[in-house]
């Protein structure tokens, strides 16, 4: 069983992550789980903060010469910016304590908290209610993406819309030739026309003092059939990755697939017929399922989209009410972003990593590398057997 | 509304964003011909742009600069540059909108100011005491306009020309098979 734990404020020294259950053998380095981590400061749209950061992993338990030992994973992320964060986050008490937060934000965790923990001061929860928490995340991500890989998966993001400007966006199946052009793009879009007008989008947000959401898609490729259950609700694969994209600070909804839109067209005009090929296998010509037929992979890309609400902190202030006065007051702003859909899209992708891992683990099984490798291999040659070969999606993407 | 079946290739944006200089490129790589509002305006007029603003002020410009919209967008196979101002007027906006593509480009304010510097051709900048101000004053109130109206936007900072036509070109044939009916248009 995958177990993973988080801490850290957002403020304080450093953001920490348990990682239990994964195979020993599994290869982990400190340059991928870095490489991540750039990716998900990168994006216009930031603060101040992510050219202060510059998040790196410290692998401090359970890897040894670049390979998992059985016992837990520990990755810190350090808060640089924490020097100038010691008496306002001093773990000790301080003689003289800075002042309270008591005007929360509308839309962030701050009023709910506040009542919820009986607190004086609003940062002891948004220290915690911050995305901030989202760096280790991605950092344990990495390493869930490495066991992903071994079972042929791909993942991949891109950015679909941000505020009212949407992009043509590239198909599943031709995700992969465009993950470059995405990576260039400073708002992760192929569609350059349409990211320029997203960069106009969000410069004239900044400009008002106002902020932008977005969507973001995530597309898995080549997970073989079978990850997830079709058995309970809280194995359903769609539901496990809608929680853990839910989980994600400011998503507000995920589809699966053709989502919402499916919903408005007959069923002949939505589900995937299923075709059969001597060389290609068992096959679709399209994937409205977004790969997933009743709570399991079906085989195709896996395609879950997030829609993110506009960043609640607003330099053009909300009204908001003193919590020790009940006087009306604008809300307290903290330095804060205009738009961060593009990290999201990388968050997107470790969660979406973090879910596929341990459906694979359970899918799979095995102590160490050695065994899952037997196990799926066995599980691959019982699927080709049956007529699923998965040609189509194994590396290189053989589709046009 | 009549109109071929290739839409216009129109230009818009901020003074100095290239709209002349990567129209001209554009119009020959797609055998279109050529034209500029404010060039039609001057030669209608024999008058340039800053003397019309400074002699008969900004509103009968921006008359000459409707007319001479309406008249360039009933032409087929032209690329258009438009002068900064066009689609401030909603009208100019969907009459280009009914005529082809419209692509926005968009160069950063300390650019734009090397490009024009305070050339006296540029009447809206000529005489700012900070010129730089002005154009950052400028593009706030003038952006919201040409987002709105743009259905593509191309980023040319520090681009060449030539890469700067290509990335128009590329955005103009990934939008025309779909003209009129572009996404985003709140009307067409
Ligand atoms: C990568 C990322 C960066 C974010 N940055 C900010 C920010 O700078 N300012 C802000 O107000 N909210 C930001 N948020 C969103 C808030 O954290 C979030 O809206 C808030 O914690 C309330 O949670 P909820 O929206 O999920 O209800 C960010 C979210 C993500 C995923």
């Amino acid at each position: 069983m995958l177990r993973i734990l988080t801490s850290g404020e957002s403020h304080g020294p450093q953001l920490t992550a348990i990682v239990d259950g994964l195979p020993s053998g599994l290869a982990v380095s400190a340059d991928a789980i870095n490489a991540q981590l750039a990716r998900r400061q990168q994006g216009y749209g930031r603060g101040r903060r992510q050219a202060i950061e510059s998040d790196r992993v410290e692998i401090v338990s359970g890897v040894r010469f670049g390979r998992t030992l059985p016992g837990p994973i520990t990755l810190v992320v350090r808060n640089k910016d924490y020097d100038n964060w010691r008496t306002k986050m001093s773990v000790a008490p301080v003689d003289e304590p800075t002042a309270a937060i008591v005007c929360p934000r509308p839309g962030h965790a701050d009023f709910a908290g506040a009542l919820k923990h009986e607190l004086e001061d609003i940062r002891d929860v948004l220290e915690r209610s911050s995305a901030r928490s989202t760096a280790i995340l991605v950092a344990v991500g990495a390493v869930c993406r490495e066991l992903v890989g071994a079972i042929g998966g791909r993942i991949y993001s891109q950015v679909c819309a941000i505020g009212d400007v949407t992009a043509r966006t590239a198909a599943a199946d031709q995700i992969e030739g465009l993950a470059e052009a995405v990576e260039a793009s400073p708002v992760r879009c192929a569609d350059s026309a349409a990211a320029g007008m997203m960069i106009a989008a969000i410069d004239e947000a900044a400009s008002r003092g106002d902020t932008l959401g977005g969507v973001v898609e995530v597309v898995a490729i080549g997970c073989p059939p079978g990850l997830g259950s079709h058995t309970h609700w809280d194995r359903r694969l769609e539901g496990r990755l809608a929680a853990a994209l839910m989980s994600i600070q400011a998503v507000k909804g995920v589809e699966v697939g053709a989502g919402f839109a499916g919903c408005s067209l007959p069923g002949s005009e939505v589900h995937d017929e299923l075709l059969y090929d001597p060389d290609l296998g068992y096959h679709r010509a399209r994937n409205s399922a977004g790969g997933i037929e009743g709570g399991m992979t079906n085989g195709e890309p896996i395609v879950v989209r997030c829609a993110m609400k506009p960043l609640p902190t607003l330099k053009n202030r909300l009204r908001s009410v003193d919590m020790t006065t009940r006087e009306a007051v604008q809300a307290h702003f903290e330095r804060s972003d205009v738009c961060a859909v593009p990290a999201a899209a990388v968050i997107a992708e470790a969660m979406v990593a973090i879910v596929l891992a341990e459906a694979a683990l359970e899918r799979f099984g095995g102590d160490s590398m050695a065994a899952f490798q037997r196990n799926f291999a066995s599980a691959k040659e019982a699927l080709a057997s049956r007529g699923y070969t998965g040609v189509r999606w194994s590396i290189p993407s053989r589709r046009t | 509304m009549v109109h071929s079946l290739t839409p216009n290739l129109i230009l818009i944006g901020f003074m100095g964003t290239g709209k002349s200089t990567i129209g001209r490129l554009c119009a020959r790589a797609l055998r279109f011909r050529f034209a500029d509002t404010d060039a039609l305006i001057e030669r209608r007029t024999r008058r340039t742009v800053s003397a019309i603003f400074s002699e008969e002020g900004e509103p009968e410009f921006r008359r000459l600069e409707a007319q001479a919209v309406n008249d360039l967008a009933m032409r087929a196979n032209v690329v258009i540059a438009t002068g900064g101002g066009a689609v401030l007027n909603p009208a100019n906006a969907s009459v280009l909108q009914a005529s082809g593509v419209l692509i926005w480009l968009r160069v950063e304010p300390e650019e734009i100011l090397r490009r024009c510097g305070t050339r006296e051709s540029r009447p809206l900048l000529a005489g700012a005491a900070e010129p730089l101000d002005r154009i950052r004053e400028m593009l706030t109130a003038r952006e919201p306009y040409y987002r709105a109206a743009a259905d593509a936007c191309v980023i040319t900072t520090g681009a060449r020309r030539e890469d700067a036509a290509a990335a128009v070109l590329e955005a103009y044939h990934g939008l025309a098979s779909q003209w009129p009916h572009l996404p985003g248009r709140r009307s067409s």
